[in-house]
C-alpha cells in the first residue's frame, strides 16, 4: 500500500511540473527586459555559454565621467621620435614632434589643431629624439646601437631646414632642459659621465658620473636635478635607488628584484618584484619606509608634475600584472590596455582620469610621458604604434 | 719505584700545559672572554631589521639582570632578554647598542657596539646581447662574461674605493686571486649552475670589516624573438607569434637573440637561415636579418634561425616561426 502511495505520490509531482512549465511556455510574455528563459540563476561555467563581450568588458571598465573622455586626443598618426609643447608669445600653445624615420619635425596648434611642417631636413633612421621648450633646438639619434649617430639642430625664423652640429660623444640618455640645453649620459670607462650641452656656445658642461653602465635614468626636467637613476630593471636581478641633484648622490632606502622607479624632490615611486608578485610602493625622500601605492604601477609610466612634487600621473592596468614583470613588457610580449590615474603620494590616494579604450576606442600602452610647462598637458606615446597622444589634464574636474 | 714519582708529576703538570695552550686557568672556569653583542645579519643596511644577541662564553650573564638601550633609549620589552629585535637607522646613523648586566653579586657591566648602517649594493652588468631598444638588462647566460661593481653608501655619498680591500668569490672561488685594494669592479665568466652564488667583504686597509654580502645570479639558456623590421623606422619592439600571416609581399624579419654572449653576437661561428628546412644565403650584411617575399598564390613557410659559437664560448640559441603569405 505505502508503495503505491509513493508512486502515485511521484507521479502527481511529475505532473505537476509539467503542467507548471506549459503554463510559464504559453503564457509567459518576454521583452527587451524581461524573459522567461532567464531565471537569474548568475554566471555560469558551462564552456558553451557566450557572454556578449560588451557586458562581460563594461563590468571592468573603470567608470570615467564623459568630461574627461573628452581631454583625450590622438595628436599624431605618425610615429614619434621626441616631442614637446612650445609655448610662445607670438605662435601661442604648440607641440613641436620629431617624425620617426625622416627627422622632419612638425609643429601642431593645440588651440586650432593646424599641423605645420617646421623642418624638412632628414635625418635618416631618426629614432629618438628631444625638442627644448623655446623650439629652437633639436637632439636627434639616427640609428640605434653601435650605429647610432647623433646630431644637434637649430631651427631658425623663415626656414624649414635644420643647422646641424653632429655629437662625437657615445650618447646613451638625453632630454631637453627648461633652460634650453640638453643633458646628456656618455658612456666614460665602465660608468657613465652626465654632461650638459648648450646648443648656443657648442659647450659641454660636466655635472656628475655614475659608477655603472647599464643605468636607467629619468632626467628630471631642469639640469640639477633630482634625476632618478638606478640599474636597469629585470625580474632576476637586484636594483637600487639613486638620485642626484646638483651633482650629489642620494641613494634612497629602495631596493629590490626587477626594480624601475620614478621620483621628485620629495618621494619616489618604485615597483618591485615582492615574492612572486610584482608591487609599487612610494616612499618619502627622507623616510626609511615604504608604503604600497593603491594601484600597481610600472614607473616608467608615470610622471610627477612640475607643480607638486607629491603628484604623478601614471599609466595603469588594473589586471594582474603577467609573471616576471617587467621584463616581458620590455621585450613586447605583453602589451597592456592603460588607463590614467592621477596618485598622490602624501594622501596615498589614485583617482582615475581617463580610460581611453572606452573614451576613444583605442587601447593604449602608454610609455614616454611628459608634461608641459605648467602642467597644463599631458603628453605621451602609445608604444603599439608609437604615435602622440596628449590629455588635458589641468582644471580636471573642476 | 721511581716510575711512581714520575707518573705523579706527569699527571700534576699535565694540566698546566693545557691551560697554558688555551690562556691560563681561568680559560677553563670564569674565562677571560668578555661578553659581546652579536648581530644577525652581521651588517644589517638601513632601515632594516636585525637581532641583536649577547653571546657569553664566560659566566657573566648568567644570572645578570639585563637591560638593553638603543641609541640612549632603553628598550623595555628586552628586559632581561639575551635577543632584542631592532631596526637599523638611516645611512650613517651612528647608534649605540648598549646591554648593561648586573651580575646577581652587584657587579655591573656594560657590552657595547654601534650600529653604523651602510647601503652594501652589488650591481651586474652581463655582457650579453640584448636588442637596442631594450630597455631592460640583459642576464647572464653560461660562460658569459659579468662586470660586477660594490657600492658602497654611507648616507652622504659613495665610500672612496681605494681606501676600501675588497674579496670577491664565486661559488666560493676567489676572483682575481683574493683580496684587492680598491678592487670594487671584477669581471668573471658565468660558473656552470642555474644559480651561482656572489660573494663580497669588504674590509678597511687595517682588516677591519666593514661590510659583507652575497647574492644568488641567474644563469639563462640565451632566448630568440622575431622582429619585424621596417626600412624606415627600424625595428618593431613586439615579437611576432610564432604563427604569424603577412597581408603583404613582402616581410623583413630581424631575429633578436637575448642574452646571447656579445662575443658569440659579434663573431657567430654559425648564423644560418633555413626555409622550409633548407639552408638560404639572406645576402644581407647582417646575418640577423631577412627579406621574405610571396612567391605565386602564396603559402605558409617554416622559417628557422640558429646562431652558435664554436670555439670561444660553447652556447647559441634557435628558434623557428611559421609565416602564412
Amino acid at each position: 500500500m505505502k508503495r503505491i502511495g509513493l508512486i502515485v505520490g511521484g507521479i502527481a509531482v511529475v505532473l505537476l511540473l509539467i503542467g507548471i512549465w506549459a503554463f510559464v511556455l504559453f503564457t509567459g510574455t518576454t521583452s527587451d527586459t524581461v524573459s522567461f528563459t532567464d531565471f537569474e540563476f548568475g554566471d555560469t561555467t558551462d564552456p558553451n555559454v557566450i557572454i556578449p563581450e560588451s557586458l562581460s568588458d563594461s563590468e571592468n571598465q573603470p567608470e570615467v565621467r564623459e568630461e574627461a573622455n573628452q581631454r583625450l586626443h590622438q595628436l599624431t598618426t605618425k610615429q614619434v621620435a621626441g616631442f614637446a609643447e612650445i609655448n610662445t608669445s607670438t605662435n601661442g600653445r604648440q607641440v613641436y614632434y620629431i617624425e620617426t624615420g625622416t627627422g622632419h619635425i612638425f609643429s601642431i596648434d593645440l588651440e586650432t589643431r593646424n599641423q605645420k611642417r617646421v623642418s624638412a631636413t632628414t635625418i635618416p633612421l631618426a629614432s629618438k629624439g628631444a625638442v627644448t621648450p623655446n623650439g629652437k633646438h633639436v637632439l636627434i639619434q639616427s640609428n640605434t646601437g653601435s650605429r647610432a649617430q647623433f646630431v644637434v639642430g637649430t631651427l631658425t625664423d623663415g626656414s624649414d631646414r635644420l643647422s646641424n652640429v653632429p655629437l662625437e660623444q657615445d650618447i646613451v640618455s638625453f632630454a631637453a632642459t627648461v633652460d634650453n640645453n640638453f643633458i646628456i649620459a656618455v658612456t666614460e670607462g665602465n660608468g657613465l659621465a652626465v654632461l650638459v650641452y648648450e646648443p648656443i656656445t657648442d659647450q659641454l658642461i660636466p655635472q656628475f658620473t655614475i659608477p655603472f653602465r647599464e643605468a636607467s635614468i629619468r632626467w628630471h626636467h631642469t639640469a640639477v636635478g633630482p634625476h632618478i637613476v638606478y640599474p636597469k630593471a629585470t625580474s632576476r636581478l637586484e636594483g637600487y635607488v639613486y638620485s642626484y641633484l646638483n651633482g650629489v648622490v642620494t641613494r634612497h632606502n629602495a631596493t629590490g628584484y626587477g626594480l624601475s622607479a620614478v621620483g621628485s624632490s620629495a618621494a619616489v615611486i618604485y615597483s618591485a618584484v615582492d615574492g612572486e608578485r610584482y608591487t609599487t610602493y612610494s616612499l618619502a625622500t627622507d623616510q626609511l619606509i615604504s608604503n604600497n601605492t593603491p594601484v600597481t604601477l610600472i614607473p616608467e609610466k608615470c610622471l610627477f608634475t612640475r607643480t607638486s612634487d607629491t603628484t604623478a600621473i601614471c599609466g595603469a592596468t588594473l589586471d594582474e600584472p603577467p609573471y616576471l614583470m617587467p621584463d616581458p613588457w620590455y621585450q613586447g610580449r605583453v602589451v597592456l590596455n592603460d588607463s590614467l590615474w592621477e596618485y598622490n603620494t602624501n594622501s596615498q590616494s589614485a583617482r582615475l582620469l581617463v580610460f581611453p579604450e572606452s573614451a576613444t576606442g583605442r587601447q593604449i600602452d602608454l610609455i614616454n610621458p611628459q608634461l608641459g610647462p605648467d602642467d597644463q598637458h599631458f603628453y605621451f606615446q602609445n608604444k603599439v604604434d608609437q604615435t602622440l597622444w596628449m590629455y588635458q589634464y589641468k582644471n580636471t574636474f573642476n | 719505584m721511581w716510575y711512581r714519582y714520575v707518573c705523579l708529576v706527569v699527571l700534576v703538570c699535565l694540566p698546566s700545559v693545557s691551560a697554558a695552550q688555551m690562556g691560563g686557568l681561568d680559560g677553563l672556569t670564569a674565562g677571560n672572554q668578555e661578553p659581546t653583542i652579536i648581530l644577525d645579519p652581521l651588517f644589517p643596511s638601513p632601515g632594516q631589521s636585525f637581532t641583536a644577541t649577547v653571546q657569553d662564553f664566560s659566566r657573566t650573564v648568567f644570572g645578570s639582570e639585563i637591560t638593553w638601550s638603543y641609541n640612549g633609549t632603553v628598550i623595555e620589552e628586552g628586559s632581561n632578554q639575551r635577543s632584542v629585535e631592532l631596526v637599523a637607522p638611516a645611512a650613517g646613523g651612528n647608534y649605540e647598542l648598549t646591554a648593561q648586566l648586573v651580575t646577581p653579586v652587584g657587579l655591573v657591566q656594560l657590552v657595547t657596539t654601534t650600529i653604523n648602517p651602510i647601503f652594501i649594493d652589488i650591481i651586474i652588468e652581463p655582457q650579453t646581447r640584448v636588442p637596442d631598444w631594450y630597455s631592460g638588462r640583459a642576464l647572464p647566460s653560461y660562460a658569459s662574461q659579468i662586470n660586477a661593481t660594490i657600492l658602497l653608501h654611507d648616507g652622504t655619498d659613495f665610500l672612496d674605493p681605494n681606501q676600501h680591500v675588497y674579496t670577491w668569490r664565486i661559488n666560493q672561488q676567489a676572483i682575481e686571486g683574493g683580496a684587492l685594494r680598491g678592487g670594487h669592479k671584477v669581471s668573471f665568466a658565468t660558473p656552470r649552475g642555474s644559480t651561482p652564488v656572489l660573494v663580497v667583504s669588504v674590509t678597511d686597509t687595517r682588516g677591519t670589516a666593514i661590510a659583507s654580502r652575497a647574492i644568488t645570479m641567474p644563469s639563462l639558456f640565451p632566448e630568440l624573438f622575431f622582429y619585424e623590421k621596417h626600412s624606415l623606422y627600424g625595428v618593431k619592439n613586439i615579437p611576432l607569434q610564432p604563427d604569424v600571416a603577412v597581408v603583404g609581399g613582402v616581410l623583413n624579419l630581424q631575429a633578436e637573440p637575448y642574452f646571447l654572449d656579445t662575443r658569440v653576437y659579434n663573431r657567430p661561428d654559425i648564423a644560418a637561415w633555413e626555409i622550409n628546412s633548407v639552408s638560404t644565403d639572406t645576402g644581407s650584411s647582417n646575418p640577423y636579418e631577412i627579406t621574405l617575399s610571396r612567391v605565386g598564390s602564396g603559402g605558409r613557410t617554416l622559417l628557422q634561425f640558429h646562431v652558435r659559437s664554436l670555439q670561444e664560448v660553447l652556447q647559441g640559441v634557435e628558434e623557428q616561426i611559421m609565416i602564412s603569405f
